[in-house]
């Protein structure tokens, strides 16, 4: 409890209420009554404001009477609508005004990462920035419907052909015969996965497979690659900041409730394939 | 060496860890290629020669045609929108791109999920209507303007680029001294969802690797629920985004009003837009109407305005397909049955005889040809493109990896027998839910501007799902030599025209010819046929529509019969088993057909459509994968496909 009355939210919010009640004492005058709408100035800027920012143009006097109308009718419709109790045990507006809250949340600017923490984010993470590996290569393609029952033995001369030096065509297609420093997710998205599966151990300079494809099957030689490594902050800062800030927006976002929830106490009825997890002895 | 191809796919885990894509990041690839720049009107397609000129000894040196299409959805919604909101979403406009980049997340059901291999790049379309402006800084909400320090904010940010990053220094300062205004944490006073939803996609935009557009949903339900709604997307990044706020129906729910808005944005930015409809199917007639919204017919102004705002159409998504419907296309045995939703609108109110007419891309793209005749403009120019319409923010359109529309039908046992939407007595079931669909886009390179651009220029296909490669280029000299390459690229765009494109008057004695080509997703079925699918108006002034096949799948043993008709691929699907074999069907096809019945005299257009192999359809997966029993009349076994933009012959 004590901590959570250092909580600066609950700071705001309890500044927003005194700040609220000062500011509708000392406009207390012009504070409308409960069967009467007062448009304030303001009130008449916002949409007005609200319609450029829209049409970017200002609105005729015309449209402005409208808008103007049309928020009174709102309001009175607003206004009877919660006398009636209607915005209870209303899933849009009981989400709306949780969603509303959670968004307040987020939108509160969290403190730019410093070097340290975003190398730290960096080393407990290595996974989410690998720089992928990239292949260059040429490929010769069999298309197992074309060759039957000869597709072993056809892949094995091409293969003494290819290591004598000579070229061979392969089956007709439009997959690309060579690829140049191509990263092995580009390779995947031409040849499916198991093909980038396959070129991770072939070795450089010499015929090798046959790779399997989602086409088919392949003699590849792969003439030049770059082994996949570990980004340095330098590399991947932009998203190593976006990733981390999103994480403490998360944590926040999880605390928050957290602190809110502990002042609740949690009753279920009369169910018991429900609990109330979070739910602890009274103190 | 024992060779034994794993052609059949094995029942798909629905934790999605089929997946052996890593997903890291790749860099360095941000060529900085200028984009071609054209005017605001009707944007040819790319010409040839701006690609390609004398040819060289190596078929590949200065090669800057388009080599990979780019695939993607152009229509997601997250938590944020308000239905979505509402039916528990939970996942965040960040959460969706995160997905289409390949991440695995949570899904809000509390499974895990991941795509079968990243997207290129995703527009996420939260509806405009109710995102919640919540006033701002930027806005100059004059209640907050009393605070003197606000007011010098406000100002700051709107007095150039520097000045504003100093007010958000200050503003970054104060907060962590604690010395922010208090009326700050007020919510009127936060960040609109708009500037918020534009940031998001700014730090998951990374050129070169995977785009993320700026994008909205404007959801325009004219009557109570004919859907004629739209996906404005952005081809600028966020600085220019913030400069208004999405139009909302709110304001007006008639299109034209919608382009006027544009228009305005695009004068006072200097940024460009686009919008996508799509439904027609659930448009009550509305869609392709030939009339203006209001009623008045339609004027030239008006057709020109449609056709410069609406280059694409998105024509199959989770709610069924608007591509073509058997009582329309009478003779398209691959209409029949194939993911209609055609009973009613949005909310079902039945449709009434005649309104068929008017929500379906290949009818529109006649009943174009036939306004173009008497207003001198078409306003159904459009090209194909397809997307989820995903409401729980995945963007999840495998068959095998299917997450549904609403967090209520993620997979579950009893999905497929629940109401996806029910509207008193008039019900959808869940088993009609749709596994589409995504947009593949011929640009020239990763970014927001390639490829808005390439969507510009109607250089794109639609896909129920699938990555098939297909290439699609009209011309007057192709000739069958040309398909013997191994890249129709170079050919096509030195040839001929691409999808999207028009062809020019035919020169004497000339037939338009087309180089058409498909190569199978690595992932997905082999293909079984492709076919042009002509529509013209003829001499008489009556529409008219024809489908070639043009090549096939074991043409060895199969051929064309004298009434046009190509006996059916076969089925390899185990139902049992949710699983197929690519034993029959090719895993390309690739040919170059002639017009054989041409009129140099008639306005035509042509697209092409590539069919897969049956495959299990996503109720299949769940069959086997909940070992539940579904009514016989669910289907079971889908063709997957992709239909191409046309290409347009005017005389």
């Amino acid at each position: 409890m004590r901590r959570l009355l250092r909580e600066p939210l609950l700071h705001f919010f309890l500044m927003g209420t005194v700040m609220f009640g000062v500011y509708g004492w000392l406009h207390r005058g012009s504070m409308s009554s409960a069967n009467e709408i007062l448009v304030t100035r303001g009130q008449v800027q916002n949409l007005r404001l609200q319609f450029e920012r829209v049409w970017q143009r200002p609105a005729t006097k015309q449209e402005l009477q409208g808008l103007v109308d049309n928020w009174v009718k709102e309001e009175i419709f607003y206004r009877e609508g919660t006398a009636m109790g209607l915005d209870r045990d209303d899933p849009v507006v009981r989400r709306r005004i949780g969603q509303k809250l959670e968004f307040i949340l987020e939108s509160a600017t969290p403190p730019v990462p410093t070097d340290a923490e975003l190398q730290a984010w960096l080393d407990a993470h290595p996974h989410d920035y690998r720089i992928e590996p990239t292949y260059s290569l040429r490929q010769v393609y069999f298309d197992p419907a074309r060759h039957g029952a000869r597709l072993e033995a056809d892949i094995a001369a091409a293969r003494r052909t290819l290591e004598s030096g000579k070229a061979v065509a392969g089956d007709v297609t439009m997959l690309p015969p060579t690829m140049e420093a191509v990263s092995a997710i580009e390779m995947t998205r031409v040849f499916g996965n198991e093909f980038g599966e396959g070129l991770r151990l072939l070795p450089l300079n010499s015929w090798q497979g046959p790779v399997r494809s989602g086409y088919g099957l392949h003699l590849v030689e792969l003439t030049a690659n770059e082994a996949g490594r570990h980004a340095t902050l330098a590399d991947v800062r932009a998203q190593v900041e976006r990733d981390l800030s999103r994480a403490r927006a998360e944590e926040a976002s999880a605390a928050f409730y957290d602190k809110l929830r502990a002042n609740y106490a949690v009753r279920i009825e009369g169910d018991s394939a429900v609990v109330d997890p979070a739910a602890k002895p009274a103190n | 060496m024992s060779i034994n191809l794993p052609l059949s796919r094995v029942v798909a885990t629905w934790a999605g860890a089929l997946c052996a894509v890593s997903v890291s990041i790749a860099f360095g690839q941000q060529a900085a290629q200028p984009v071609i720049v054209s005017d605001i009107g009707d944007i040819q397609p790319a010409d040839a020669t701006k690609f390609y000129k004398k040819p060289g000894y190596s078929p590949y040196a200065g090669k800057h045609f388009p080599e990979r299409p780019l695939f993607g959805d152009e229509h997601v919604h997250t938590g944020w929108s308000v239905d979505a909101g509402m039916s528990g979403a939970t996942l965040s406009p960040a959460d969706a791109v995160r997905f289409a980049r390949g991440e695995e997340l949570m899904s809000t059901s509390g499974q895990p999920v991941r795509l079968s291999r990243p997207l290129d790049w995703v527009a996420v379309t939260d509806h405009s209507d109710g995102m919640g402006t919540v006033a701002g800084i930027r806005e100059g909400n004059v209640e907050m303007m009393h605070d003197a320090t606000l007011k010098r904010w406000h100002d700051m940010m709107h007095a150039g680029p520097e000045e504003s990053r100093k007010a958000t220094m200050e503003l970054v300062a104060a907060q962590s001294n604690k010395r922010l205004p208090p009326a700050i944490t007020d919510p009127k006073y936060a960040k609109s969802y708009w500037e918020q939803n534009t940031a998001i996609m700014e730090k998951y935009n990374e050129p070169g690797r995977f785009t993320a557009f700026i994008a909205y949903e404007w959801t325009s339900n004219a009557g109570g629920g004919d859907n004629l709604h739209r996906n404005v997307i952005y081809r600028d990044g966020k600085k220019l985004a913030d400069q208004a706020l999405p139009m909302t129906t709110f304001q007006s729910e008639n299109p034209e009003d919608l382009w006027k808005w544009m228009d305005n944005w695009e004068k006072k930015t200097g940024g460009k837009l686009l919008a996508i409809p799509h439904n027609g199917n659930l448009s009550n007639g509305r869609m392709f109407e030939l009339q203006m919204f209001l009623g008045g017919p339609m004027t030239k102004d008006w057709a020109q305005q449609r056709q410069r705002w609406e280059p694409l159409f998105e024509a199959i998504q989770m709610k069924g397909q608007s591509e073509s419907h058997p009582s329309l296309s009478t003779t398209d045995e691959f209409a029949v049955g194939y993911e209609l939703w055609d009973r009613g609108n949005l909310v079902q109110q039945p449709k009434k005889p005649g309104m068929i007419e008017h929500e379906y891309a290949r009818q529109a793209l006649k009943e174009g040809l036939n306004v173009e005749r008497k207003l001198g403009a078409n306003p159904f120019k459009f090209g194909m493109a397809a997307g989820t319409d995903t409401h729980n923010g995945l963007t999840a359109a495998e068959e095998d990896n299917f997450f549904a529309k609403f967090v209520s039908a993620e997979p579950r046992p009893d999905r497929w027998d629940e109401n996806a939407m029910k509207f008193g007595d008039r019900v959808v079931k869940g088993w009609e839910m749709t596994a589409a669909g995504y947009t593949g886009v011929w640009a020239t390179e990763n970014t927001r501007a390639a490829i808005w651009d390439a969507m510009k220029r109607r250089e794109t296909y639609a896909t129920s799902g699938p990555r098939m490669i297909v290439r699609f280029f009209g011309g007057y000299d192709f000739v069958p030599f040309d398909a013997r390459t191994r890249n129709p690229a170079i050919i096509g765009y030195t040839k001929g025209i691409p999808m999207g494109g028009d062809l020019k008057k035919a020169p004497q004695g000339k037939a338009p010819t087309f180089l058409v080509a498909a190569l199978k997703d690595p992932l997905s079925g082999n293909l079984d046929r492709i076919q042009v699918i002509k529509g013209w108006l003829d001499r008489s002034g009556k529409l008219q529509e024809k489908i070639f096949n043009v090549a096939w799948g074991d043409a060895d043993k199969r051929a064309v019969g004298p009434d046009g008709k190509l006996p059916p691929v076969g089925n390899t699907v185990d139902l049992k088993t949710a699983s197929w074999t690519n034993t029959i069907g090719d895993a390309e096809l690739i040919t170059v057909w002639k017009d054989p019945e041409f009129d140099a005299a008639v306005k035509a257009f042509y697209y092409a459509r590539v069919l897969e192999i049956p495959t299990p359809r996503w109720t299949a997966y769940d069959a086997v994968y909940f070992k539940v029993k579904m009514d016989p009349k669910v289907p079971m076994i889908t063709q997957e496909r992709a239909f191409t933009s046309p290409i347009w012959y005017t005389p």
